[in-house]
């Protein structure tokens, strides 16, 4: 092999040894993630809405701050509570207080996508529940970067409010956001890759942009046979990908899981939700505790449900409640990873035992729209198509060559 | 049409698909497809084992979406 055609070799091996390296990088950065713990101290969330003076407030704190949380890695904890118009809780309440929360996921960020882009701008969760005092905790995890926004309504019964010296209004609904930062790890991975795809820009430029030695025969021959190969990699490259993104939007049957029921006694717990969720959409969670004997459900039951994600044994929701005056516990919530989830269900009735049921939900993952993940791809082909650019100018500046869009005279055979 | 002339043009025309090919611009254009499908089939392919491959690190690079 003669001289000329060794960089065209040595640099389609540099650029694959470059590339095949960038992954496992990648995967060695990504292992890091400064979770802090769900007992840290509480940090109050500001409410976005003003209440007039002499309604009754909602006060929510998150645990752990919001600014310390890694989205979609590490559960929250937010505590709602009723308190007077001095932010005095209203401990005289000690009977049922009836929330209704909505929280919604972040606006879409189409030009610098989050990893779960299907989740923008959703709706996480979605429930109506009476909490046993003027106390609502809920465990939850936040997906991805960006504000949220909560919306709270608390109705708290008049009869009990009446005996306070202050007296507020029994129903009060308040908006809070929720901000929460972007995975740090996030950006130096990125920062990495583009520094990568820099140097297989350059590397690339450099090589497109060595003057050719037209005489000799084998180096134009590689550099031909190079260009082919590189062509039947696009080819099929594409035929593969093409073919995955047909198969995805005709993609395989969820699994058929039926409700579950379970019994103790006279008491039957009954799963009434969906078996099968959509990442995006709100899933129904619904139960109810019945006594067989008057087939009639038992209004008093506080429900503790309790969802996690089998593929990486988080816990994604936690939450505590009453059942409606039909006997039935709702709540909806979005799962926002395309996995099989199992749900625990806890139903205690007053003066009984406790009655527990697990169900399993299957999640369909749901892939990231054509144009959001064009967009990434575009940012990503700019940075090697500047690197490239810088590569060639430079190699031809060094050489001296001003045939800056000349191209390779072929051998024709002559001498 | 005599055998020299057909020679002759069968030559000129491999030439200049040689001289395209090897042009600056071709090559500028294979090297980029080649690295953008490369890119695509890594990061946002939804291919089984590509996805499966590399689901993390698409999960903890800015600006990349995963499902």
């Amino acid at each position: 092999m003669t001289i000329a055609s060794r960089p065209w070799l040595m640099g389609l091996l540099s650029l694959m040894g470059v590339l095949v390296l960038s992954v496992p990088a990648q995967a060695h950065l990504e292992q890091e993630h400064p979770n802090t713990p769900i007992d840290a101290p509480l940090e109050a969330v500001q409410s976005k809405t003003p209440v007039p003076a002499g309604k009754i407030q909602i006060q929510l704190a998150a645990q752990p701050p919001l600014s310390e949380i890694v989205p979609a890695h590490q559960a929250v904890r937010l505590k709602l509570e009723t308190t007077n118009s001095q932010q005095t809780p209203l401990l005289e309440v000690q009977s049922a207080v009836q929330w209704q929360l909505t929280l919604n996921t972040p606006v879409k960020t189409p030009w610098l996508s989050t990893d779960f882009p299907i989740v923008e701008g959703t709706t996480l969760l979605n429930g109506n529940l009476t909490s046993a005092a003027n106390l609502l905790e809920l465990e939850t995890i936040l997906p991805i970067r960006g504000k949220y926004n909560l919306q709270a309504t608390a109705t708290v019964p008049e009869t009990r409010a009446q005996g306070a010296s202050q007296v507020p209004e029994g129903r009060t609904t308040q908006t809070f956001v929720l901000d929460v930062p972007e995975n740090p790890v996030k950006y130096r991975n990125a920062a990495t890759l583009a520094g990568m795809l820099l140097l297989v820009g350059l590397l690339g430029g450099w090589i497109i942009g060595k003057p050719q030695a037209s005489s000799v025969e084998l180096s134009q021959s590689a550099r031909l046979l190079l260009s082919g190969a590189a062509t039947v990699a696009i080819v099929a490259l594409l035929v593969v990908n093409i073919s995955a993104e047909s198969a995805e939007h005709s993609h395989a049957e969820p699994l058929s899981l039926s409700q579950t029921t379970a019994e103790v006694g006279s008491l039957k717990l009954e799963y009434l939700g969906d078996t099968i969720a959509t990442v995006g959409k709100l899933a129904d969670l619904s139960a109810r505790l019945i006594d067989t004997r008057t087939n009639q459900p038992l209004p008093d039951a506080t429900f503790r449900l309790q969802a996690k994600d089998l593929e990486h044994g988080v816990t994604v929701l936690a939450i505590a409640g009453k059942a409606d005056a039909n006997g039935v516990f709702t709540w909806q919530q979005q799962f926002f990873d395309g996995a099989p989830h199992t749900l625990q269900i806890e139903a205690s009735p007053v003066n009984s035992p406790a009655v527990s049921l697990a169900q399993t939900i299957d999640v369909e993952g749901v892939a990231p729209p054509l144009a959001v993940r064009l967009i990434t791809l575009g940012y990503m082909t700019a940075i090697v198509a500047i690197g490239t650019a810088i590569g060639f100018w430079a190699e031809r500046i060094r050489t001296g060559s001003r045939r800056f869009t000349g191209s390779v005279k072929p051998n024709t055979g002559r001498v | 049409m005599s055998e020299v002339q057909i020679s002759t043009a069968t030559q000129i025309f491999w030439r200049r698909t040689v001289q395209l090919t090897l042009s600056v611009p071709v090559q500028c254009a294979l090297f980029l497809s080649l690295t953008s499908i490369t890119l695509w089939t890594l990061y946002f392919s939804t291919y089984p084992p590509a996805h499966s491959a590399l689901h993390e690190t698409r999960h903890t690079t800015l600006g990349i979406g995963c499902h």
